[in-house]
């Protein structure tokens, strides 16, 4: 399911060709670009891609409801176009279950209901008339597995790559959105969702 | 919701159609039997090939009409004089409308309460009889335990069960369909599948808890029923002695100035229903005698009578 290894070949190949792409391509590549680590609350941490910012630190402090959102904005020159935004949800409380994460993931999207609830709020988060890409289903994201499911918005609204993972037990959700109708679209979030990590 | 009570409004007549006919028995099983009203200034007197009634106009209460019938109401149970205007001339229908608005007044007190075939000569078994509220328990009861009704019970319960179970899907599937962020059938079916072994099941298990309940409380309820029912039309039911006379031509039954000369082939059978002997008429109707009213003697000639005149089985149900 991992689409890392096709996308950097893809990248490979275009280097290739238009060398001068690679210092881009680098930057949105994850693991070789250059990132910088930001702490988020229960230990969470992301690598944030060169361009991508926090946006109002303040916010990320969570509040009183048991999730918190924060949102994180790409400011490369591609992104002026495309608009690239994540959105990460964490909750105060853990994951309910025994097992592992992946246990705990599987857990989370069980139920039909579960699932459907989730296809549909993708689908209302994008816009009207938007369409899937591809199935909702677990994907790898750097070495970890997301239950994942991309959007296809209409037009003149951002498609959407909507994702959860679960980390040490605590659930990570994320809501990425971009302007890009290629067929190669939410690189830099999927390198982001990847590096997610906890470290307490 | 708003579809279901269309249907159902829709759906009601024919509803209560089966259930009129689980209780008073299957249509279509007795052939038309021609009959003719004389109104005059006694009352109204109905006349076929083995039946004669007459119903003095103290019992008639009025008329009423729809586009196909006219109603005459009369104080015998549940049971108004029916006549198809297909059938009557205009002036036969007029002729209807004037005697049953003037009728009433003509005989506007009941007569005594004494038996209209006493001086029949013969040696008919008569008894005289008042019925109890039990008795009308008992025959309340009878109906509700028809095999019919049985039948159309445990199809309701099949209904109910099969509605309540689909209540959840159905809303589902409507919220789905008119969904304006609907979710592409080809994604959302095998979930909905999915949900009928999960999500779906639920519903469908308090629906069956619900059937079991209601089943299980049945007995229960019909007894309730029928006792309140006999207790009502105990209090309703007009007052004074009813007369019935048995003989090899059929039976003859009086009350309250009405009586009605019937003649074997009018009964379906002849039952034994605890204290009562019910015997079922060819139109759904029963005749009830309680055996109390009969003394040794007499009780055993009418079995005899019965049992010459009628088939033993009570007929079809």
């Amino acid at each position: 399911m991992s689409r890392a290894p096709k996308r950097r070949s893809g990248w490979l190949a275009l280097a290739c060709v238009f060398p001068a792409l690679t210092v881009a391509g680098a930057a949105w590549g994850g693991e070789t670009a250059r990132t910088r680590a930001v702490r988020l609350d229960q230990g969470f941490v992301i690598d944030l891609p060169e361009g991508w910012t926090l946006e109002d630190p303040a916010e990320a402090t969570g509040d009183a409801t048991g999730r918190m959102t924060v949102r994180l904005v790409c400011g490369t020159l591609p992104c002026k176009r495309t608009l690239e935004v994540c959105t990460l949800f964490l909750r105060r409380d853990p994951v309910d279950g025994d097992g592992d994460d992946t246990a705990r993931l599987d857990g989370l999207y069980a139920s039909p209901t579960s699932r459907y609830t989730r296809i549909r709020s993708a689908l209302k988060s994008t816009s009207r008339d938007a369409t899937l890409r591809g199935e909702f289903g677990k994907v790898r994201f750097g070495t970890r597995l997301w239950y994942a499911v991309e959007t296809q918005a209409a037009n003149r609204f951002k498609s959407g790559l909507f994702a959860a993972t679960v980390i040490d037990g605590r659930y990570l959700g994320a809501i990425c959105k971009t302007c890009e109708t290629g067929e190669i679209r939410h690189e830099a979030a999927r390198a982001l969702l990847g590096s997610a990590r906890r470290s307490e | 919701m708003t579809l279901a009570c269309l249907t159902l409004h829709a759906a009601y007549p024919w509803l209560l159609q089966q259930r009129l006919v689980a209780a008073i028995g299957p249509p279509g099983e007795d052939t038309p039997v021609p009959m003719t009203y004389r109104f005059d200034d006694a009352g109204i007197t109905q006349t076929s090939a083995d039946l004669e009634a007459f119903l003095p106009w103290h019992l008639i209460k009025g008329l009423d009409e729809d586009r196909l019938h006219l109603f005459v109401l009369t104080d015998v149970e549940g049971e108004p004089i029916v006549l198809a205007k297909a059938d009557l001339t205009t002036a036969q229908a007029d002729g209807v409308r004037a005697w049953t608005a003037a009728g009433r007044p003509l005989s506007p007190h009941p007569p005594d309460d004494t038996d209209p075939f006493a001086d029949e000569a013969g040696d008919a078994v008569r008894i005289a009889f008042t019925l109890t509220a039990e008795d009308r328990a008992a025959l309340v009861t009878r109906t509700l335990d028809r095999p019919a009704m049985r039948r159309a019970r445990m199809r309701g319960a099949v209904l109910l069960f099969v509605g309540l179970s689909l209540l959840v899907p159905g809303i589902v599937a409507f919220v789905w369909a008119v969904d304006p962020y609907r979710v592409p059938f080809s994604i959302a079916f095998p979930l909905f599948l999915e949900m009928a072994g999960t999500d779906f099941l639920k519903p469908a298990i308090g629906a069956a808890a619900v059937v079991l309940l209601v089943l299980a409380l049945g007995p229960w309820n019909r007894r309730w029923a029928a006792r309140e029912l006999g207790r009502d039309l105990a209090r309703e039911a007009r007052p004074g002695t009813s007369y019935a006379h048995a003989d090899a031509r059929g039976l003859s039954v009086a009350q309250g100035g009405a009586w009605a000369r019937l003649g074997w082939t009018n009964f379906r059978g002849c039952e034994r229903l605890g204290e009562l002997i019910v015997l079922p008429m060819r139109w759904g109707s029963v005749l009830p005698l309680p055996t109390r009213a009969f003394d040794p003697d007499a009780l055993a000639r009418f079995e005899a009578l019965a049992a010459r005149h009628l088939p033993s089985d009570g007929g079809p149900s």
